[in-house]
């Protein structure tokens, strides 16, 4: 089954695997709903408020930005990783670990390089692998010298930075509804695609031509529209 | 065929956090290494941080009350001494990650290559706990020019250029470059180029090769 199914693959365990299809339905709902609604989502220029309260974290160890990031995020990543295994002890003990990771590591927060979103989000999946595998996942070791080199060569390092975040959600906004759910459960919900298609009840092979095709759109929306800026 | 958009997958899962170790160590030292993987990862970890910010607040789990205060008073502890900074070893090509890995009769000095019947040097890796027991993690090595018998994959082939490169029929491969191989009817006969090829390979299942000679080898030494 795996060596025929290349992206069964690269799995976690099967009991991770269900979650009801109506919470979904509504988040994919929801998601759009609330575009409008989301500070970060509205004017261009102005930092978003988060990378603002991140960096304060960092510069000033400023109680009061990092406990309005705990109140906004603690209850996300709580869901979140209620929604890929964790049971409630476990969710808050990883909620706590994530926090003391932010305050400690703040200081090395780039607003140029990535959005505060994305820094916590990142923290947050690492130490969920630490606590699950009782063994450190392995992470992009920012003192390897390959790095530097491939840094150096890297035409244009900023890649994620707001604006292109920006286009990124509008990538992601952008895609058909049943790709996007694809996506969702496949990425977000760690689903396996025979999970998926048994759920959806759609055929294995329509599930994964179906995710292929939303990759392939983001792909289009940001790597060549990126090119095609750089040509100019 | 090689399917490149299963690479994409990869770094998807990673970001993620779904791959188990030997995948994740694989694709760590992609990104390290390759600077476009390393914009799809961001992207990708940038989709995973709006799914959680476009989380409904119905749908939020509320944290218990005293779970600031547990977070304040571990920050408020007098700070653990760093872990010491293990020293880079500038002059290799393999990942830190990776020499972490060499079992022990290999010294980081000294990597004990074992020649295999294919030709092709190799060091076996320790595999990290957490992977399926049918992963063999793997440094391989071929010197400049050098061919490689002609082989299929029983099984999933997830190799890691770290130096030189290597080219087959269906392309050409260099530093950096994550190649995923799932296909039991991709056959190929990679050949390195002239600086001779580096890399790490990721196997669930042996080689399977074409000349008599060497599939008797098989039986004895498991690819």
């Amino acid at each position: 089954m795996t060596a025929l199914c290349p992206a069964l693959a690269p799995r976690m365990p099967e009991s991770l695997a269900f979650r009801p299809l109506a919470r979904l339905k509504l988040l994919m709902a929801q998601s759009t709903q609330h575009e409008t609604a989301k500070p970060q989502a509205a004017g261009k220029p102005q930092t978003p408020p988060h990378d603002a309260l991140l960096a304060a974290v960092g510069a000033r160890q400023d109680r009061d930005a990092f406990r309005t990031l705990f109140e906004y995020y603690a209850p996300r990543l709580k869901s979140y990783l209620l929604k890929n295994g964790a049971n409630d002890a476990l969710a808050e003990e990883i909620v706590q670990n994530t926090f003391v990771t932010i305050w400690e590591k703040a200081a090395q927060y780039d607003p140029k390089k990535a959005a505060a979103s994305t820094w916590i989000f990142t923290i947050a999946r690492n130490r969920r692998i630490d606590a699950l595998r009782r063994e450190k996942y392995v992470e992009i070791d920012s003192d390897n010298p390959a790095l530097e080199r491939a840094a150096t060569e890297a035409p244009d390092d900023a890649y994620a930075d707001t604006a292109t975040v920006e286009k990124l959600h509008a990538a992601i906004d952008a895609l058909p509804e049943d790709q996007a759910k694809l996506l969702r459960m496949a990425f977000f919900e760690d689903k396996t695609h025979q999970a998926i298609s048994d759920e959806t009840r759609i055929p294995l092979g329509t599930v994964k031509s179906r995710l292929r095709l939303a990759l392939e759109k983001l792909r289009g929306g940001l790597y060549t529209r990126k090119k095609a800026e750089e040509g100019k | 065929m090689i399917d490149h958009s299963l690479v994409e997958l990869m770094l998807m899962h990673y970001a993620a956090g779904h791959l188990r170790p030997t995948e994740a160590l694989l694709v760590a030292c992609h990104v390290a290494l390759n600077p476009l993987a390393r914009r799809k990862l961001e992207s990708f970890e940038a989709i995973g941080a709006k799914m959680i910010c476009e989380c409904p607040d119905e749908e939020t789990a509320p944290v218990s009350q005293d779970c600031f205060d547990k977070v304040l008073s571990r920050i408020e502890a007098p700070a653990a001494p760093a872990p010491a900074h293990t020293p880079m070893q500038r002059d290799t090509a393999i990942p830190p990650a990776v020499m972490n890995l060499l079992c022990g009769n290999c010294t980081e000095r000294r990597i004990r290559w074992q020649k295999l019947p294919s030709g092709v040097e190799a060091v076996s890796l320790h595999v990290p706990a957490g992977s399926p027991c049918r992963h063999r993690l793997r440094l391989l090595r071929l010197s400049p020019h050098q061919e490689t018998p002609a082989h299929s994959h029983a099984g999933r082939e997830i190799t890691l250029v770290l130096q030189g490169g290597f080219s087959d029929h269906s392309g050409d491969y260099r530093a950096g470059d994550l190649i995923v191989i799932d296909d039991p009817a991709f056959a190929h006969a990679p050949k390195a180029g002239p600086q001779g090829c580096l890399c790490l390979t990721l196997t669930d299942a042996p080689l399977r090769f074409r000349q008599a000679s060497i599939r008797i080898f098989n039986f004895f030494w498991r690819f």
